[in-house]
């Protein structure tokens, strides 16, 4: 069977729309780090789906992931070119809140993958590699990840120079990032 | 909540060379850090510019950023975010008042103790007790009673790094009791004064 312009076959097009079903969360997430608004992730996600499935006669399966990775950020980057008055940098609090809704019932079907299983294993392995981090490493994530300070202000508060505190949260980052108990979790 | 300055930012991976003794700071790991410095904000305009063209070139990037992604909102998790409260008094820093402190009574007693082997020996070169070897028993047992007294300082966490980078001699002050010890030993001797019937005690 082919689609209607008759030049792909309409399984392009079904695993175009698996594969926006299946990546919902990832791009939906990855649209929140580049455009740092959940009000322009909307957008940018419905955007994303219609380009994909309009264009879907040029998805290559075998990279279908990057093929979709592409189109999200072109469609961002488009949306970030029309607002230029954005928020500097990400909420700590849209990345978690987009977490805590791909936890929900209504976003995925009962065929997905328990997201919020998921995401209390993996948030239970962070806090314990956390804690494995020297105690200013900790500190410092903290007030800025999860409390959103900024680097000036807890270098401040701490009374140390602002070089120290920036590099105290990349190494403590770092090293999370590459810690063995969260590099598989991560990947999922 | 407003951001800290991208410019501010020291470590940027074509502003700093390769090759320092942790592993976090060399090239790959600055570059590695990049998916996270651009979700936070830290990145100034050009770099973030940057970035994103080098994400729609490379899907392996995308993946990169989206594990960043992960990683931070794990952290920002309320759960993250409640873990216990670390004391200000327990963050290493590079140049603690208190660290240095320690190091001065460490140096103090090392000190102490070799000057008190030296008395020693020479105590038993003598094998007579004289008036000399009463003020180095007086000194010494000073000495010991001054390094017992040494209050112990709560441990803080040192890194070699940390540890390495303090200049050793730094915040040095000569105790007032090792000064008076050393002003006793350069005196001159007096061997005609008899010994103190208190020396037995002494010892």
């Amino acid at each position: 069977m082919s689609s209607d312009s008759g030049d792909f076959p309409d399984d392009h097009r079904k695993a175009v729309e698996a594969g926006c079903v299946q990546m919902q969360r990832d791009l939906q997430l990855f649209l929140t780090g580049i455009l740092r608004s959940r009000h322009l992730v909307e957008d940018a996600w419905q955007r994303t789906v219609i380009l994909a499935l309009q264009s879907a006669h040029s998805a290559r399966l075998g990279t279908l992931r990057g093929w979709l990775f592409q189109i999200a950020l072109n469609e961002a980057r488009r949306i970030l070119r029309e607002n230029r008055k954005l928020p500097a940098h990400t909420d700590p609090a849209d990345l978690a809140n987009l977490s805590a809704a791909a936890s929900t019932p209504a976003s995925h079907s009962s065929q997905a993958p328990d997201f919020r299983a998921i995401h209390e294993e993996t948030r239970s392995v962070v806090q314990e590699c956390l804690k494995s981090l020297p105690p200013e490493q900790q500190e410092v994530i903290r007030q800025r990840i999860y409390h959103g300070r900024t680097f000036t202000e807890i270098a401040a508060d701490l009374q140390l120079p602002l070089g120290t505190v920036l590099t105290w949260c990349r190494r403590g980052i770092l090293r999370l990032k590459t810690d063995p108990r969260l590099k598989d979790l991560m990947k999922d | 909540m407003s951001p800290s300055s991208p410019s501010s930012w020291p470590d940027r991976p074509d502003v700093q060379s390769a090759g320092t003794a942790d592993t976090a700071d060399a090239a790959p790991g600055m570059l590695a850090w990049d998916p996270f410095a651009y979700a936070l904000g830290e990145l100034p305009p050009a770099a973030q510019a940057c970035f994103e063209e080098r994400m729609a070139a490379d899907p392996e990037l995308c993946e990169e950023f989206l594990a960043a992604l992960r990683l931070l909102a794990a952290l920002s998790s309320p759960e993250t975010g409640s873990t216990r409260k670390v004391a200000a008094s327990q963050l290493s820093r590079p140049h603690s008042p208190a660290r240095g402190r320690r190091l001065t009574a460490i140096l103090a007693a090392s000190t102490a103790l070799a000057a008190a082997t030296l008395s020693a020996f020479s105590l038993h070169l003598h094998m007579v007790p004289t008036a000399d070897s009463l003020r180095d028993a007086v000194a010494l047992s000073s000495i010991l009673q001054q390094v017992d007294s040494v209050p112990e300082l709560p441990a803080e966490p040192v890194s070699d790094s940390d540890a390495a980078a303090m200049p050793l001699g730094e915040d040095l002050e000569t105790p007032g009791w090792l000064l008076t010890a050393v002003d006793l030993d350069e005196q001159p001797s007096t061997s005609d004064i008899p010994p103190s019937d208190d020396e037995e005690a002494i010892f």
